[in-house]
């Protein structure tokens, strides 16, 4: 009988592997942003069900403290990434194939 | 007691049952305006069933007004928030009827 | 079969199925959409793995703040124009098949090493009482793990600072002045936020909560005040926007440095340790919330655009 824990990893991992897949065969640039949050959202659940490997007893801290930091380092990226989007049509926004 | 346990359990049926049926609301509505109203449904009175039937098994006071101050929150948000996009629409539509 | 695992295996079912329908939306304000269901799902199934204060954190800053700054962008860059057509099948099939099969074989490792001894969970409870709180995950992110929060916020100082650069002249169409609905719901959760988000700091210490859930409240603060005129004392002056932004680094440069008397840098000593992680956890709110709020304005176009809104 698997556990809950054993569950969303592997839709963690599956999560991970669309966004990985949307990163690398998307061609609008909007969409790809959205498919690394897609895979870095996969990837934290993985790490957050892992933490939950013991079934009883409290779940293990360190993954969590982990996955806070790497929350705030994917919005700064997502950030980043929107700000070099709209820069982007700021300089150039007619015509591009990819501007949204 | 058990008269708690049974009103709780009846009125997170009740939260439930309102929710599916916003849901339905949401998918099945032709116009953006009358799924608003179904998400209304659901902002005030599914999520207030479920969290009364929550205060229900609560004795701590603080905590039954911070679960009230949930629903209190939500519903001015969500009221806010609606207004904004039915005026955002309907504005659209004055300036598609203006224009053709 | 408990009702939790069939509970836990339809959840993790739609989450992988969401995850795929927002890749497949139409235009951008419809996956944008998608994209925050999936976060609030993923929030819940977090809250099943027994990680509240990352439920918390995600709903906020994953799901709000991300949604927030994706339609910022949109409204910067114009909305709702469909995408294009996808790319060549030749790219399109071997990408999709690579990762079907990286994703297989992952599972199948994960399948196989499931029964390994457990994590850092003993000695992280061990030393909970000499870590200067109750809370263990902020135990790990501010004690235990010190200096990954202090790059961590290096990041956001920087990442802020990026945009800053990148926020060009006015773009974008100016959004209308609000009525009077929006200013009264305003009027009414500014000190509602004011006060929520103290108290998520304070309650971080025995309870789920903490600097980051905080931060990500001030900045939805922060970025429904950029909705709207605002009376002069709400709106920041640039001096506060530029303090805000490099307090929290700051502070916990200062704090780095300052335990080198104790031997090791960011060693807090035990009996000052609640006090200082209290002290980096306010100053880290402040500069969580400002730069998450100059993040939403900048993609939204609005850093440089009028002198008056200009934060």
């Amino acid at each position: 009988m698997p556990s809950s824990a054993l569950i969303y990893t592997l839709a963690g991992i599956w999560i991970a592997v669309i966004g990985l897949r949307g990163v690398l065969a998307e061609e609008h640039v909007f969409r790809k942003i959205v498919a690394s949050n897609i895979f870095g959202s996969g990837v934290f659940l993985v790490l957050v069900a892992l933490a939950r490997r013991a079934p009883d007893g409290p779940p293990d801290p360190v993954p969590h403290g982990m996955i806070l930091t790497g929350i705030v380092v994917a919005v700064s990226a997502t950030a980043l990434m929107l700000a070099l989007l709209g820069h982007l049509h700021d300089t150039d926004p007619d015509d591009r194939e990819d501007s949204p | 007691m058990i008269v708690f346990d049974l009103l709780s359990a009846l009125f997170i049926c009740m939260g439930v049952f309102f929710f599916f049926a916003s849901a339905v609301g949401l998918l099945r509505f032709p116009d953006t305006l009358c799924r608003m109203h179904a998400l209304a449904k659901a902002d005030n009175l599914a999520l207030g069933c479920v969290i009364l039937g929550a205060v229900f098994q609560q004795t701590d006071p603080l905590i039954i007004g911070k679960l009230l101050l949930i629903w209190v929150v939500t519903l001015l948000s969500s009221a806010t928030g609606g207004f904004l996009l039915a005026q955002r629409i309907r504005r659209k539509h004055l300036a598609q009827q203006e224009a053709g | 079969m408990t009702t939790g695992l069939i509970f836990d295996i339809v959840l993790a079912f739609s989450l992988v199925v969401l995850a795929i329908i927002t890749l497949r939306q139409r235009t951008p304000g419809e996956s944008v959409v998608q994209l925050m269901i999936f976060g609030l799902l993923l929030a819940l199934s977090w809250l099943r793995v027994d990680a509240p204060d990352l439920a918390l954190t995600e709903a906020a800053i994953g799901s709000g703040v991300t949604g927030a700054l994706l339609l910022a962008a949109l409204h910067r860059t114009g909305f709702g124009t469909p995408f294009p057509s996808a790319v060549s099948p030749w790219i399109r099939y071997p990408v999709t098949i690579g990762c079907a099969l990286l994703g297989a074989v992952l599972s199948l490792v994960v399948m196989y090493t499931w029964d390994q001894p457990a994590g850092l969970t003993d000695p992280a409870y061990a030393h909970l009482e000499e870590s200067g709180t109750q809370n263990p995950v902020t135990a790990v992110i501010l004690n235990y793990r010190g200096y990954d929060t202090l790059l961590e916020i290096g990041v956001l100082l920087v990442a802020a600072l990026s945009v800053y650069t990148l926020s060009g002249p006015a773009s974008g169409t100016p959004v209308k002045p609000p009525g009077p609905i929006f200013r009264f719901y305003m009027r009414v959760m500014t000190p509602v936020f004011w006060l929520v988000v103290p108290y998520m700091v304070w309650v971080g210490g025995r309870a789920p909560g903490g600097a980051f859930q905080a931060g990500a409240l001030l900045s939805g603060l922060g970025a429904l005040t950029l909705l709207g005129p605002t009376p002069w004392p709400l709106r920041l002056k640039r001096r506060v926007v530029r303090w805000g932004l490099s307090l929290g680094f700051s502070l916990f440069l200062v704090t780095a440095a300052w335990m080198w008397q104790y031997g090791n840098l960011l060693a807090y000593p035990t009996e000052q340790a609640a006090t200082w992680i209290l002290l980096i956890e306010i100053a880290c709110t402040l500069s969580i919330g400002i730069s998450l709020t100059v993040m939403f304005a900048g993609c939204a176009g609005w850093l440089h655009e009028d002198p008056e809104r200009a934060v």
